[in-house]
């Protein structure tokens, strides 16, 4: 389901759906409020009551009821109070619990072409602000609108019963009200949005600025700069100040309107008394419809946030049930089998793929990897060879054409089995904020301390290791201690020994480790290599030579093939930058020589 | 970073009385002295009025019916509804006033602030982390702005409000005002006492969703990895527990937060029920104008008492926010331009340093007397280990930081007696990691120099080899990048950062060459280009690359903090031990191991 597909109802339907597991709290919460609004009205009553009943006819005989009347109503009424906002936040903060719990299920499933689509950030902001804005209409705004429609009946029939020459009044009252605070929900928060955008804007102006100094000093561009920034500011005070203009427009309009008529009613039901036209119009009801004709702020108040309310939740329940309902497009077939790996002959069998349909990134391919070879993979970068070796776990399914393990189609097997049975150490090495041990088990949480200290001794992480100060429980990343790029590289690759897959994919996951450290460890892997495929996809030369065969890759194409030998005859790029690193290591052994 | 935004504690770093910087942050409010006061005014006239009209009910019941007075109860009627339309537009007028003194006063203050901040010395961005920065520019005087704009109003009209409720009471009846007003310690009393729960709970909220947040942040980031491993129901059993955890604190917070408002409306009907039990006992004493306006008094005491209960942690929150600005405009500017400077001419562009002694702010000394000439039109590549001065040396140059004696020439002028403009004009500066501004490539390649003409602009790009991809663009010279030039590759940006310089067209020219290497293809692009970017200048480069450094006319070899080689390549191998070693390790990184 796009976002398109969700208009204003089909949100509403969706949300109805996935809190109907609360409903019990929902209902709860909304009789409450119900009967907190009638309490509130009712101590409206009592109190006209008791001028009526003691004040007028000064008879304090019966005086007591009334307060204790009151007092009990209060109680009653703050009990509802509570237990309105108790079970609605309660349904609430459970309505998105689940949906949170779901979210990350989905996000975890999702392939990584659609999550590519948008930034993390974003994605982070559907699980987190998002769900907070449908939290607050669930357990607030919506009921709010309840809440607002049921004041106006109530008030309504109060002043029915009362005397109906008020409902004069009262509709020529409502619809003035309605448009104000429909006016009030529709206005205000799109310009509360843009001013919060602009707040942006200055703000990543001011961060991008500073992160470029030494640019800007270097071209005398300071004034230039501050003056684009003052630009910025200013849209934000002209913004701030039109938002202050329908503030304090709007609502506060509607109570001025609301004051003015209850001031009316006293007027014209003063004339009623004084005349005696209308028969058993007391004083003390006079004063109630004047309380209630002044209660009628609150509804105007509540609807404006409805309205509000409405506008946001649409917004983000879109952005929301479109991720829900969005279709996994890398999942198992229905009659997937568990991939069965004898040898690991990996096979391109005419693959193509493209993000968007225009571009091939990657055309036409064809190539077998054989059991128990080491091949490597050369490009520049982004000449798609990291697209390429993410087509063998699944990461990305080809447009046109298969890959095949041992015959068996990929698209084939179950996603699990085939992920498990390769090892991949991608080209940005991610590491989890917890302990080196934590991080290296990562894909085997079970892993003895053998096991961990046997991977990190592969891949030449053991020394550095050691030498944290808490040695495997050290914890890294944003909450710990950060690593070089060269350490983080090598902790990857003990990760990905540790589980010791059939098929092992390296994608540049050297770049950083210094050239001598790098040849040991590929010493090390050549040496699991019995019965393993392993692939090398790399930019740099020094990384290619431990390969059996050698794959070129410029432009999604396959331009040079072969062995190191066959590569050397064919006069091609690879034979260029061989002769260009040759004559540095000639002149290195020439200095050594002296 | 984050934990800054919430500071509402003062730092302590200054020690300044709140006098001080309240005096400070008028000083930006001089210039609307008179919205100031008309501001002052509103509020006054604005929260007496708003009190008014509740008397003119007294006198419609007490008064008007009884005695059968149509029309003055028309006359009593139509003067509330006039009342209260005049509170409408004063209260307007107000909010209008007084958003916008605090709104303009703080746009000039961040006006100031950013201006400031671009003239700072290199100095200041080495102590100060940008997230730093920037959230001194943007919420701290965010904070204060607020403060200014809602709290600070709120109060003044809140304590107007209180006693005028209370006079008010008390001239109307002072029996039955003291009695009514009873409830008032116990309301302050409540206020005082929840504080502390609902601090310490929102905070517990507050950490427990930033816990979700990471958590959900992390494994976005790391999705590839738990793809590779097949790990998703780990994860998923993880998350579970923290967003479950998240829900259970948010529960906590709940049962305490709607304890809130029922407490408080409580405690305000007591009040009621005071005033009806006092007068329905007395009832020979008290009429129905009097208990009705007594009654309409009282449900408004409720929010003022709120907001004085709430004012003081705002109030503390804005002062620290204020300090924190006064500091950032008061630190001084460590670089500055002399008082009579003249425009820089270049001729040979010959750069002398002449006894230049240099100390970092935390005292360390760096250069101790440091003097070398560099001839005008030549090559000379600066190399050494991290932190023996490479950088500091050129920045010196470039007036990033000022000598702590000796001084700098070029052609013969100190640079300390010349206009920065001219400065910048004839000295440009390349840094280690190309940073490209979001906005079009355009935009990035005549950045910082007025009027181009096109013609200039096609030829640079086309010397450089740009004009393939500026032509591969969907918008080519228009094509936005994205911020930092995230969506180009780094040689790509290398280049532009190149054709930028070379657009400039500076006599002096000082390069950072990155130090990751590039790959294979794209060090040859840019090797070409940096040849056409140094012919016929003056060029200092910190030299990263086998090739620039073998092709520099002089290089200088910089050991903690002094140049302790100097000559050309083939003269430093055959005698510069720590050239040679130096560029023996270059060598090693680039080649294969002795088998």
């Amino acid at each position: 389901m796009s976002e398109a597909d969700l208009g204003v109802l089909k949100v509403q339907k969706e949300l109805f759906k996935s809190s109907r597991k609360e409903a019990p709290f929902y209902i709860l919460g909304i009789g409450a409020m119900f009967a907190g609004t009638q309490l509130s009205l009712l101590t409206s009553i009592i109190f006209g009551r008791f001028v009526d009943e003691v004040i007028v006819p000064k008879d304090a005989s019966r005086f007591w009821l009334y307060p204790i009347l009151f007092l009990l109503a209060t109680l009653l009424l703050s009990f509802m109070n509570y237990c309105n906002r108790y079970f609605n936040d309660k349904g609430g903060y459970r309505t998105i619990y689940r949906l949170r719990d779901q979210m990350f299920k989905k996000i975890q499933s999702q392939s990584l072409n659609y999550l590519s689509t948008e930034t993390p950030g974003q994605v982070l902001a559907k699980t987190t602000s998002d769900l907070d804005v449908i939290r607050s209409y669930l357990s607030r705004n919506f009921r709010v609108g309840l809440n607002a429609l049921y004041y106006y009946i109530s008030i309504g029939l109060t002043i029915y019963f009362i005397e109906k020459q008020f409902l004069l009044v009262y509709f020529t009252l409502l619809p003035i009200l309605f448009i104000i605070s429909a006016y009030y929900g529709r206005t205000v928060r799109p310009i509360i949005k843009l001013r919060r955008e602009e707040f942006g804007k200055m703000s990543s102006d001011i961060q991008e600025k500073v992160e470029g100094i030494e640019v800007i000093k270097a071209f005398g561009a300071e004034d230039i700069e501050t003056e684009t920034f003052r630009q910025k500011a200013q849209n934000y005070l002209d913004l701030y100040l039109k938002t202050v203009i329908i503030r304090n427009l709007s609502i506060p309009l509607a109570v001025f309107i609301v004051s003015a008529a209850s001031v009316l009613v006293v007027i014209q039901g003063g004339i009623l008394i004084i005349n005696g036209t209308v028969a058993g119009l007391t004083v003390g009801e006079l004063i109630l419809l004047n309380l209630f004709m002044l209660q009628l702020r609150t509804p105007t108040r509540l609807f404006g946030n409805f309205i509000v309310g409405i506008n946001s939740v649409t917004i983000s329940g879109r952005r929301v049930f479109s991720l829900l309902h969005s279709e996994e497009d890398i999942k198992d077939e229905p009659d997937a089998k568990p991939l069965i790996i004898q040898e690991g002959t990996i096979t391109f069998d005419d693959v193509s793929f493209s993000f968007d349909g225009r571009i091939k990134i990657l055309d036409n391919l064809n190539f077998t990897i054989e059991v128990g070879k080491t091949v490597a993979i050369l490009g520049s970068s982004r000449s798609g060879k990291s697209t390429l070796i993410q087509h063998i776990p699944r990461f990305y399914d080809p447009t046109e054409g298969r890959i095949l393990i041992d015959g068996q189609d990929i698209k084939q097997v179950t996603v699990d089995t085939l992920r498990k049975s390769i090892g991949i150490v991608t080209q940005e090495t991610f590491l989890f904020s917890r302990s080196v041990r934590d991080n290296i088990a990562f894909g085997k949480p079970d892993a003895t301390d053998e096991e961990i200290k046997e991977a990190a001794r592969l891949a030449r992480a053991d020394e550095f290791i050691e030498r944290l100060p808490q040695g495997y429980d050290t914890i890294i990343g944003e909450r710990g201690i950060t690593l070089s790029g060269g350490q983080q590289q090598r902790l990857a690759i003990a990760r990905c020994l540790l589980v010791r897959p059939k098929i092992l994919i390296f994608d540049d996951s050297t770049s950083s480790i210094d050239a001598k450290t790098e040849y040991e460890l590929h010493k090390e892997i050549s040496g699991l290599l019995e019965g393993r495929t392993i692939l090398i996809v790399t930019q740099k030369l020094s990384s290619v030579r431990f390969a059996e065969k050698i794959i070129v890759l410029d432009e999604g194409e396959i331009i040079e093939e072969g062995t190191h030998e066959q590569l050397m005859e064919n006069r091609g790029i690879y034979k260029e930058i061989v002769q260009t690193q040759t004559t540095f290591q000639l002149e290195k052994e020439a200095i050594a020589k002296e | 970073m984050r934990g800054r935004f919430t500071d509402d504690r003062r730092t302590g770093e200054v020690a300044l009385s709140d006098m001080e910087l309240l005096k400070f942050r008028l000083g930006y409010v001089k210039q609307y002295k008179a919205f100031v006061f008309l501001a002052l005014a509103t509020v006054i006239a604005g929260t007496i009025i708003n009190l008014l009209p509740e008397l003119y009910l007294r006198v419609i019941f007490d008064e008007d019916l009884p005695q059968g007075n149509i029309g003055n109860l028309i006359l009593h009627g139509g003067l509330m509804i006039g009342l209260y339309l005049i509170s409408w537009l004063i209260s307007f007028l107000n909010s209008y006033l007084v958003s916008y003194i605090g709104e303009n006063s703080t746009y000039n203050m961040r006006h100031d602030m950013f201006r400031k901040m671009t003239h700072q010395s290199q100095a200041f961005f080495d102590k100060n982390k940008s997230g730093q920065i920037n959230s001194r520019i943007t919420n701290d005087v965010e904070t204060l702005s607020n403060f200014l704009g809602s709290s600070f109003v709120d109060i003044i009209s809140a304590i107007l409000q209180l006693v005028g409720i209370i006079a008010i009471m008390v001239y109307l009846d002072v029996e039955l005002g003291l009695i009514s007003l009873s409830i008032i310690p116990l309301m302050v009393l409540l206020a005082l006492f929840i504080r502390g729960p609902i601090r310490r709970i929102s905070q517990k909220s507050r950490s427990s969703v930033a816990e979700v947040t990471t958590t959900m942040a992390e494994n976005l980031s790391g999705a590839k990895v738990s793809k590779a491993f097949a790990r998703e129901k780990v994860n998923q059993q993880e998350f579970d527990k923290i967003n479950r955890k998240n829900f259970e604190i948010n529960m906590k917070a709940t049962s305490l937060f709607a304890l809130i408002q029922p407490l408080f409306v409580t405690i305000s009907a007591l009040s009621t029920v005071i005033l009806m039990s006092y007068t329905g006992w007395q009832v020979e004493k008290y009429s129905v104008g009097t208990i009705t306006t007594f009654n309409a008094y009282l449900s408004r005491f409720f929010f003022p008492v709120i907001i004085l209960t709430a004012f003081y942690s705002t109030y503390q929150s804005a002062l620290a926010s204020l300090e924190r600005i006064y500091v950032f405009l008061k630190t001084p500017i460590k670089v500055t331009e002399a008082k009579n400077a003249v425009p820089l001419t270049v001729e040979e562009g010959t750069i002398a340093y002449e006894s230049v002694r240099f100390a970092y702010d935390n005292g360390v000394p760096l250069f101790e007397g440091l003097s070398v000439t560099i001839k005008g039109k030549s090559t000379t590549a600066v190399v050494g280990a991290t932190g023996a001065g490479k950088s500091t040396f050129v920045k010196l140059l470039a007036r990033f930081y000022d000598p702590t004696s000796g001084k700098i020439t070029i052609d013969g002028q100190d640079i300390k007696t010349v206009s920065f403009k001219s400065l910048r004009e004839h000295v440009g500066l390349v840094p280690q990691t190309p940073f490209l501004f979001k906005g079009t490539i355009l935009h990035n390649l005549t950045y910082g120099t007025e009027s181009v003409p096109l013609e200039k602009i096609e030829k640079v790009v086309k010397m450089l080899g740009l004009d393939r991809l500026i032509n591969k663009l969907p918008n080519g010279y228009m094509t936005e990048i994205s911020e930092g030039g995230a969506s180009l590759s780094m040689g790509q940006r290398q280049l532009i950062a190149f054709a930028r310089l070379l657009i400039h067209d500076p006599e002096i020219l000082i390069l950072d060459e990155a130090t990751s290497s590039l790959d294979s293809i794209s060090e040859v692009k840019v090797q070409r280009a940096l040849e056409h970017v140094i012919s016929n200048r003056t060029a200092i480069i910190i030299a990263h690359r086998l090739s620039t450094i073998r092709n520099a006319d002089r290089i200088l070899v910089f050991q903690n903090g002094r140049i302790v080689e100097d000559g050309t390549h083939e003269e430093l191998l055959e005698n510069g031990q720590v050239y040679r070693e130096l560029y023996l390790r270059q060598l090693e990184q680039l080649t294969m191991p002795n088998p």
